[in-house]
C-alpha cells in the first residue's frame, strides 16, 4: 500500500501529466506508422490511396531486382555510398582537425570560426542558392577574367561534373555547428590532464590531438558516427535545394529517389512499393547501426586508466 | 603506434599546423567570395550583371530590394484552401510565427520531458530513456508515405496550427533532448527540495525553480533551432504546400524568377532582406550559442 501514498500519486500524476502527449506521439507516429508502412508494404494501393489488393511479397522482391537492375536506383545507391563515403573519409576528420586547432587558438581563430559558422548564420539555405547562382553565372566569367580560362563548363548542369560538385559542396559547407560542438567538448577537458599529459612528454599538436583531445571527445564522436551511419541511406544532400524534384537521375541519392516519390505527386501508387523498399533497408540498416555502436563502444579509446 | 610516434615529430606537426591553416583559410576565403559577390550583385542593375556577372557593380542600386519586396508574390494552390496569393508581408507572418512557435513549443515540451527523465525517478523511466536511444539510432526508411496518410487522416496535412501544435513529437529522443537532459543532470535538486519542503507542488517547483535555471542553455537551443526554422523550406515543400514562408518564397521566386519579372540582382537582395534577422540575432548572441552548446555520448 506504501507505493500508492499520495506523495507517489501526485509524483506520477505529475510525471504522466508530462509524458503522455510525447508517448501518445510516439505510438501515432512512430509505432502505429512504421506498422501501417509494414502491411503497406503488402498492399497495393490506387491513385487516391485506395487499397485494390494484397500481392505478398510482390514489391518486395520488385524493390530487390531493382536494385540490382534499375540504373536508377543503382545509380541512386552508388551516389548515397560516395556521399557517405565523402562524409566518413574527409567531412569527419576535417571537422575534428578544425575543431582542435580552434581549440588550441591558432592566430585568428575567432574570425576563422565566425566565417565557419557564416552558413549556419545566413542560413544553409541561401547560402546554398546563392553556391549555384555563383558557379552557373559568375564562376565562367571569373575564370575568364583572372585566369583567363575561355568556356569554363557549367558545374552544376554539366553531367561530367554536376556529381563532384555536389561532393564538394557537403564538404564545403560541413563546418558549423558540428564544429561547434566538437570544440565546446574539447573545451571542456579539464587544464590539468593537458598540463599533466606536457609533463609526461605530450607535446601540443598532432601527439595531443591523437592521445589527448580524440579519445576525450570519443563520446561526442561516437554520437555522430553512429547517428549518420544510421541515417546514412537517406541522405540526399543539396540535390532538394538544387533542383527541388527535377534533378537529373545519375545525381539521385535513395534519400532524394524516395523523397520525390511521395513529394512531387499526389498519387499513392508508389507508397506500398516505398514502404517495402524502406524495410529492405532498415533490415540491413539497423543491425549493423546496432553492431558499429556496440564496436565503437567496446574497441574505441578509453579514457579511463 | 607508428602514427603516434610521428605525431610527436615537431616538423611533422608544423606541417600538418601548416596544412590546416591553409584548408581553413581557404574555406573561409570561398564563403567569404561568394557572400560578397551576393552581397554586391544585388547592387548591380540588370544590365550590368548581364553583361560581366563577376565585376564589381559601376553604381549601387539599392532599389533592387524595394523591387525584390515588390515583385515577390507568390501563389499557391491547395484542394483545402484554394488559391492563395502571398505577398511579402504574408510570408514575414507565416515565418515569424513558424520561427517562434516551432522551436518554442517543440522545445520547451522537450525541456519539460528531459526534466521528468533526469530528476524523478518511475517505472517506466528507464524504458523510455532506452526507447529514445532506439528510436534515435533504428534506422527507418521508406515511410514518408505513411506519415502522409496519417496527417491527412489526422487533418494535420496542409494545416499550420496542428502542425505547430505537434511539432515536439516524441520528443525524448534526439540530440536536443539529450543536451537538454545533461543540463538538467548537472543541476542540483537541492533547490526543489527547499521548494518542496516550503510546500510548492511539482508544476510550480518546476516552472519557477527548476526552469529558471535552464534559461540560458535553453535559450542557446532555441536560437540554434531558431535559425533553422526561419530558413525551412522543406516542411512547406512536404508537408505545408499552401503556406509559404520567406524561405520557401524565396525559393520558389529564384526557382522561376523570369516568371515573377525579376532578374539575378533582384534575387540576391531578396536573399539578404531574407537572412537579416538570422544574421542579427546569431551576432547578437553568438556568445551564447557558442558556449552552451555540447553533446556528450549515447550510452545504452
Amino acid at each position: 500500500m506504501k507505493s500508492f501514498s499520495k506523495i507517489k500519486l501526485k509524483k506520477y500524476a505529475f510525471v504522466w501529466t508530462i509524458m503522455a502527449f510525447p508517448v501518445a506521439n510516439f505510438l501515432i507516429f512512430w509505432l502505429f506508422s512504421n506498422f501501417g508502412s509494414l502491411i503497406m508494404a503488402f498492399q497495393s494501393r490506387d491513385f487516391l490511396g485506395n487499397v485494390t489488393g494484397w500481392v505478398g511479397f510482390e514489391n518486395f522482391s520488385k524493390f530487390l531486382s531493382d536494385v540490382f537492375h534499375s540504373p536508377v536506383i543503382t545509380t541512386a545507391l552508388k551516389n548515397t555510398c560516395l556521399m557517405y563515403g565523402t562524409e566518413l573519409f574527409i567531412i569527419t576528420p576535417l571537422q575534428l582537425l578544425f575543431s582542435y586547432y580552434l581549440f588550441r587558438k591558432i592566430p585568428g581563430y575567432r574570425i576563422i570560426k565566425f566565417i565557419l559558422m557564416l552558413p549556419a548564420i545566413i542560413s544553409g539555405f541561401v547560402v546554398c542558392l546563392v553556391f549555384k547562382k555563383f558557379v552557373e553565372g559568375a564562376l565562367p566569367t571569373m575564370m575568364r577574367t583572372l585566369f583567363s580560362v575561355e568556356g569554363f563548363p557549367n558545374l552544376v548542369t554539366d553531367p561530367k561534373y554536376s556529381f563532384g560538385l555536389m561532393l564538394f559542396y557537403n564538404v564545403w559547407l560541413s563546418f558549423t555547428t558540428t564544429l561547434i560542438m566538437y570544440t565546446n567538448a574539447m573545451g571542456q577537458i579539464d587544464d590539468s590532464v593537458l598540463e599533466s599529459a606536457k609533463i609526461d612528454g605530450i607535446h601540443e599538436g598532432l601527439q595531443e590531438f591523437f592521445t589527448i583531445c580524440c579519445p576525450l571527445v570519443f563520446p561526442t564522436l561516437t554520437t555522430f558516427l553512429v547517428t549518420g551511419f544510421s541515417g546514412f541511406l537517406s541522405i540526399s544532400g543539396p540535390l532538394i535545394a538544387f533542383w527541388k524534384f527535377d534533378a537529373p537521375p545519375q545525381l539521385y541519392t535513395l534519400g532524394y529517389w524516395m523523397y520525390i516519390q511521395v513529394a512531387s505527386t499526389t498519387s499513392q501508387v508508389m507508397y506500398p512499393y516505398l514502404a517495402a523498399g524502406g524495410f529492405v533497408m532498415t533490415g540491413i540498416m539497423a543491425p549493423l547501426t546496432f553492431l558499429l555502436k556496440h564496436l565503437l563502444e567496446k574497441y574505441g579509446p578509453s579514457t579511463e586508466c | 603506434m607508428k602514427l603516434l610516434q610521428a605525431s610527436g615529430n615537431k616538423v611533422l606537426n608544423v606541417i600538418v599546423k601548416i596544412f590546416v591553416m591553409i584548408l581553413m583559410i581557404s574555406f573561409c576565403f570561398s564563403l567569404v567570395l561568394v557572400i560578397f559577390w551576393m552581397l554586391y550583385t544585388a547592387l548591380k542593375s540588370p544590365v550590368e550583371y548581364f553583361e560581366n556577372s563577376f565585376a564589381l557593380p559601376k553604381t549601387l542600386r539599392w532599389s533592387n530590394f524595394s523591387e525584390a519586396i515588390r515583385l515577390l508574390n507568390i501563389e499557391s494552390f491547395s484542394q483545402k484552401r484554394g488559391y492563395i496569393v502571398y505577398d511579402f508581408g504574408s510570408m514575414l507572418v507565416v515565418s515569424v510565427i513558424w520561427a517562434f512557435a516551432v522551436p518554442f513549443v517543440s522545445l520547451f515540451y522537450t525541456l519539460m520531458v528531459s526534466y521528468v527523465m533526469a530528476k524523478f525517478k518511475w517505472v517506466g523511466r528507464n524504458f523510455i530513456y532506452f526507447l529514445g536511444i532506439f528510436v534515435m539510432l533504428m534506422p527507418i526508411y521508406g515511410s514518408t508515405g505513411m506519415q502522409m496518410v496519417i496527417r491527412k487522416a489526422l487533418n494535420m496535412y496542409d494545416n499550420l496550427f496542428m502542425t505547430v501544435l505537434f511539432s515536439p513529437g516524441y520528443c525524448f529522443s534526439g540530440l536536443w533532448f539529450m543536451l537538454l537532459y545533461a543540463g538538467w543532470q548537472a543541476i542540483p535538486m537541492d533547490y526543489s527540495e527547499a521548494a518542496a519542503i516550503d510546500g510548492a507542488g511539482h508544476m510550480k517547483t518546476m516552472f519557477l525553480i527548476m526552469i529558471p535555471m535552464m534559461i540560458p542553455t535553453f535559450s542557446a537551443v532555441f536560437l540554434v533551432n531558431f535559425l533553422s526554422t526561419w530558413n525551412d523550406y522543406n516542411t512547406f515543400l512536404l508537408w505545408l504546400p499552401s503556406y509559404v514562408n520567406l524561405s520557401y518564397g524565396m525559393y520558389l521566386f529564384q526557382e522561376d524568377a523570369s516568371r515573377y519579372g525579376a532578374a539575378v540582382p533582384q534575387v540576391m537582395a531578396g536573399f539578404i532582406i531574407c537572412m537579416l534577422p538570422t544574421t542579427i540575432i546569431y551576432v547578437a548572441f553568438q556568445k551564447l550559442i557558442s558556449t552552451k552548446l555540447t553533446v556528450g555520448g549515447i550510452k545504452g
